[in-house]
């Protein structure tokens, strides 16, 4: 319907109205209006006009109010009754082509809506126009009305600046109030003129214009403005006559009249009518505040029926619901599908008994979404429901804030509530805000039942008691016991027991609250793991206080770290003493220099470990030998920083083994005396032959002086073959004597070939009196070897020995021979035998044949091969033998020559 | 049979030993021959060699000892000298035994060594004439028929002719005729020298 369409318009201008204005304002307006176009036009074309004006601007009432105010007029001016119906009619057609008109022409209506002025106008300008046409002769009448027509539009335009600053139809006011309202009043002084001079009569515009700046003044209530509008009309009218030459008030000299009574009339009204208001408002909430206040609120408001249909709303409503709603169900077709069903629910839901309905959706259209909050009340009459009321307010830009809040909430939350540590957020007085997942693990309170307790319920009793003081402390003195810092202290769980944690403490301020987080770890892991670790230590430190072997450690260059029992009682000093002692202190000056040589090396990196042999002083003065095992530690930069050195006293173990050598070198020695006891008669021929010579050659010496015809040259021979032959005889007893002599091993680099061909000499002669020959298979160019030339000898002479005696025997039936030969073996060894033809090694004493007191001699000792197997061994090698395929034994033994470029 | 000079055979494997004696001997102007080896002294050695040896018990090859067994096999007079720089007791005695003159262990004095040469020597010169004499007899015994050989065997042994003539059936007087033949055959001059020459033909036959 297009009247109840405009109607909802309507509310627009008259919701700043009072209701008392409501019903006499429009017939105050339309009486004299009507009158006025009685008396100057003689016909109704007026009154039709504001007749529709009044429809568009104060609803039905407001044109029933004006309708019965024009009728009174109309019947008492009109002349018949016929004119009296015609007026009836038009009015109530130029009312419903208002309406329509507005109704469907968008444009139209948005410009109305936002200047209710110009939809005054352009009512009154509608209907004046459409009254006009239906009263009045053709020709007249078109003329009429679109002079009206003009009229009123160009008003509208020219005004519409005026009114919008003037009507409070929006929430925003012009502040330029003068120029515009002057402009405003200017603009009807011009068009007063242009009618004045396009008209045949210059009294229609006037006074029409006369008539609306009254009408005006009314409504703005204000007097001096009215005036000044009517002084302006007046100089309108004034230089309209002097233009057009018609004068300015002949021919209507009673409409100027009523004109002029009625304004004082109006005035009057206006005042009264403001008074009301005024009183209205001092004692109470006066209704145009509320209509304000309608206007105002950022929140919709609506009011619907108990069917649902909508029978108020305030602007914001229409902003935020749009204006095609006129049910709460129509409304909710508009909003978001997603949310439609779900609102459905909760409205029927509403209207089938719940008290309450507080939804948030989605409302207008996609891309301009928007987030709706309505709440939804019944209203009731003595107990029973007879509508609703209800707000709804845009929340989008809280709702998207929201969003987003929640979100990184949500995010914090997750992060809070996943984290390993425990997090609990308590206020400034202690009470808990907030308890995470691991927090509930960690002490057993769900988070529910945790938060709003004290935090002391989380601390053994002690602490718990004084928490209260130690957040008072910090509020008052700001200092921090634990905020900041982090300590580690007992904890206690739901159901009492206590456990370790390390707890963290932050203080944080929010809109001036002061919360603390605390951060809290259980510890008991790391508790276990450092006792765990403080044993070991324990463990370790009372090991290597203990530990037979000295153990000490020292920083690079510097005194002793730490020295342990041993080690102490190993050099005689006390721990103290030797904290301000260093090992090159305690080191023979003579060693001191490789001690620096390694150390420097481990300082640099280059070793990580080594070994050396010192000599330390005890501090009695004693030497102490020793071997040092020393191995480097880094720091947390890699770099070299303690040596851990174990320190093996080899006093004893050296003073072990001299004895043990000398006992060895004595064996060996009676072993060679042994050996060379079987040999005197060799090494006796071996002496005797060139005494026998010496003596020969003394003797022809001597007889050739005797017989005193000496012979020079052949005294001379006899005398240089005896010197010769005592040398050859001191070369044996040289031999002999290095054998017997008593004498610790030395190595020596020694080439083997020649130490055979020295023993050879000795042995030879004991070969020969035992009709034994000795051959010789010597590989030439065999590497040197590092040995003791007598020990070496020693062995040679003995397999030697043992190879004659093995021949000797009657069951020796293959001839006396020797062998002895050499070969290198893989380069870094020699390889010795001696092969003889004898009887071998019987199958009975093969298995002990290298141990001692082992002889198949008839008077032999049996120590022989098991000295020579130890000096072999000495010597890095190994003595064995073979008994040969055909004939007799070999015994063959390997000398390394790895040692022989030492030297 | 050109008897020889008597030499002094010097056999002994050290060079020094063997120049040394070489040189003494040649002080005393006695005539020698040094050898290296037994070997080489076999290799030179002759049943009419006349002097003695100088030998050295130890050498290798063949040994003093072994050279002293061929040669007595040889039957060979040539006295020897033993010179040992090892001389142990049962060498000498096994050495002494075999007949060998002397054991003379080294270092010796130049003196018993050129008394033992000496000795040697004459020994040699001896008995080359006892084996000259001995010679004679066998080829002279050789000569005698087997009657003669018969009465020579019994009148050696000392038997009276009228024994021998009763023994043999013959006469006193033929016994008498053969014991002339044999004294002359014989070139006995008594019957002393008869029975010497009985007793020398009795070691041979049985040495």
């Amino acid at each position: 319907m297009a009247i109840a369409s405009s109607l909802s318009i309507s509310h627009d201008l008259s919701s700043f109205g009072s209701r008392a204005m409501r019903w006499w304002l429009p017939a105050a307006f339309a009486m004299p209006a009507t009158s006025i176009g009685w008396s100057l036009f003689g016909d109704l074309r007026l009154e039709v006009g504001v007749a529709a004006a009044v429809l568009v601007l104060f609803g039905w009432r407001g044109f029933l109010s004006a309708f019965i105010g024009i009728m009174i007029v109309d019947f008492a001016l009109a002349p018949g009754v016929e004119l009296a119906v015609t007026l009836l009619l038009a009015t109530t057609l130029s009312a419903a082509v208002c309406g329509l008109l507005l109704r469907h022409s968008p444009a139209l209506r948005g410009f109305a809506r936002r200047a209710p002025a110009i939809q005054f106008f352009v009512a009154t300008g509608s209907g004046s126009a459409i009254g006009a046409i239906a009263t009045l002769p053709a020709s007249d009448a078109i003329v009429a009305a679109l002079n009206l027509w003009l009229c009123l539009w160009a008003s509208a335009l020219l005004s519409g600046p005026l009114l919008i600053e003037l009507l409070p139809t929006t929430t925003q006011r012009p502040t330029r109030r003068v120029p515009i309202t002057l402009l405003g009043f200017f603009g009807l002084a011009m068009v007063a003129t242009i009618n004045v001079s396009l008209a045949d009569s210059a009294r229609i515009p006037l006074l029409a214009v006369a008539a609306m700046v009254a009408t005006m003044g009314l409504v703005i209530a204000s007097p001096k403005r009215l005036l000044l509008s009517l002084v302006l009309v007046l100089i309108a009218a004034v230089l309209a006559a002097a233009t057009t030459g018609v004068p300015a008030f002949t021919g209507a000299p009673i409409a100027s009249l009523v004109t002029l009574t009625l304004v004082p009339l109006l005035l009057a009204i206006g005042q009264a009518d403001r008074q009301l208001i005024q009183n209205h408002d001092s004692q109470a909430a006066g209704e145009s505040t509320f209509d304000a206040v309608m206007r105002f609120l950022p929140v919709g408001i609506f009011r619907l029926g108990i069917d649902g249909r909508i029978r108020y709303t305030n602007p914001m409503f229409q902003t935020l619901a749009g204006l095609n709603a006129n049910s709460f169900r129509g409304w909710l077709e508009t909003i978001n599908a997603e949310d439609r069903e779900r609102i459905g629910k909760a409205w029927e839901h509403l209207r089938e008994g719940a008290t309450a309905f507080d939804e948030i959706f989605r409302g207008g259209e996609p891309g301009t979404l928007r987030w709706l909050s309505a709440r939804v009340s019944p209203e009731y009459e003595h107990g029973a429901v007879v509508g609703y009321i209800g707000t709804v307010s845009d929340i989008t830009t809280q709702h998207l804030a929201e969003e987003a809040r929640a979100r990184s909430d949500a995010q914090s939350r997750a992060v809070v509530d996943n984290a390993v540590d425990a997090i609990v957020t308590i206020d400034a007085v202690g009470t808990i805000a907030s308890f995470n997942r691991a927090a509930h693990r960690m002490f057993g309170y769900p988070p529910a039942e945790a938060i709003g307790q004290n935090v002391s319920i989380l601390m053994p009793e002690l602490h718990g008691a004084r928490h209260d003081a130690y957040i008072s402390r910090f509020l008052a003195t700001g200092e921090a016991r634990i905020i900041g810092i982090g300590r580690e202290l007992d904890a206690r769980r739901k159901d009492g027991s206590t456990l370790p944690i390390h707890l963290a403490v932050s203080e944080v301020v929010v809109e001036g609250h002061r919360t603390f987080t605390g951060i809290m770890r259980d510890i008991s892991l790391e508790r276990s793991d450092k006792e765990e670790i403080r044993r070991q230590n324990e463990r370790l430190s009372v090991t290597v206080r203990n530990a037979p072997m000295g153990i000490v450690t020292y920083r690079f260059g510097a005194t002793f770290a730490s020295t342990n029992r041993a080690f102490e009682s190993m050099i005689g000093y006390s721990n103290l003493e030797l904290s301000k002692l260093d090992l090159a202190a305690l080191t023979q000056m003579d060693d001191r220099r490789e001690l620096k040589r390694l150390t420097d090396d481990a300082r640099s990196g280059r070793i990580e470990q080594y070994s050396l042999r010192l000599r330390m002083l005890h501090r009695s003065g004693t030497p102490i030998h020793v071997v040092v095992h020393n191995a480097i530690t880094h720091d947390q930069h890699g770099v070299p920083d303690l040596i851990i050195a174990q320190i093996e006293d080899l006093t004893a173990q050296m003073h072990a083994q001299e004895a043990e050598r000398i006992h060895q070198d004595r064996l060996t020695h009676v072993a060679r005396l042994s050996t060379l006891g079987e040999m005197t008669a060799g090494i006796a021929h071996e002496i005797n032959q060139p005494l026998t010579a010496i003596s020969m050659y003394a003797q022809s010496g001597v007889r050739m002086l005797d017989a005193g015809i000496p012979k020079p040259e052949r005294l001379r021979e006899a005398l240089e073959k005896l010197s010769a032959q005592s040398l050859r005889a001191g070369a044996v007893i040289d031999r002999v004597q290095r054998l017997v002599r008593k004498q610790e091993s030395s190595f020596e680099t020694v080439h083997i070939n020649e130490l055979i061909g020295d023993i050879l000499r000795l042995a030879e002669s004991d070969a020969r009196v035992n009709d034994t020959q000795v051959v010789l298979d010597l590989a030439g160019d065999l590497a040197a070897v590092r040995a003791d030339p007598i020990q070496i000898q020693q062995v040679l002479l003995n397999l030697i020995r043992n190879a004659i005696d093995s021949m000797r025997g009657i069951e020796c039936r293959h001839g006396s021979v020797i062998t002895i030969s050499t070969h290198a073996i893989d380069g870094d060894a020699i390889e010795v035998a001696v092969a003889d033809l004898g009887t071998g090694v019987p199958e009975d004493v093969v298995e002990k044949l290298f141990t001692p007191f082992t002889t198949t001699k008839a008077n032999g000792m049996g120590m022989g091969l098991s000295i020579c197997r130890s000096i072999i061994d000495a010597h890095g090698g190994q003595l064995s033998f073979r008994n040969n395929p055909d004939h007799g034994a070999t015994f063959y033994f390997q000398l390394p020559t790895g040692h022989s470029n030492e030297t | 049979m050109k008897p020889d000079r008597p030499l002094v055979h010097v056999i002994d494997d050290d060079e020094a030993v063997r120049d040394s004696i070489s040189m003494l001997l040649e002080t005393e102007h006695i005539e020698h021959a040094a050898y290296a080896s037994a070997i080489d002294f076999l290799n030179v050695y002759n049943d009419t060699m006349c002097g003695c040896l100088v030998l050295d018990i130890r050498m290798p090859g063949m040994t003093g000892l072994e050279l002293q067994e061929t040669l007595n096999q040889r039957n060979t007079s040539l006295p020897i000298i033993f010179i040992t720089g090892h001389g142990d007791i049962p060498m000498a005695v096994e050495a002494m035994r075999r007949g060998a003159l002397d054991f003379l262990r080294k270092p010796f004095g130049e003196d018993d060594l050129l008394q033992r040469v000496k000795e040697a020597l004459t020994r040699a010169v001896e008995n080359r004439a006892t084996l000259e004499a001995q010679t004679q007899i066998h080829e002279h015994f050789a000569l005698l028929s087997p009657r003669e050989t018969e009465v020579f065997e019994r009148v050696a042994s000392g038997q009276a002719n009228k024994f021998i003539a009763i023994e043999l059936g013959i006469s006193e007087r033929t016994v008498e005729i053969h014991r002339s033949q044999v004294m002359k055959k014989m070139g006995a001059r008594s019957l002393a020298q008869l029975v010497r020459m009985k007793i020398d033909l009795d070691r041979a036959a049985t040495g």
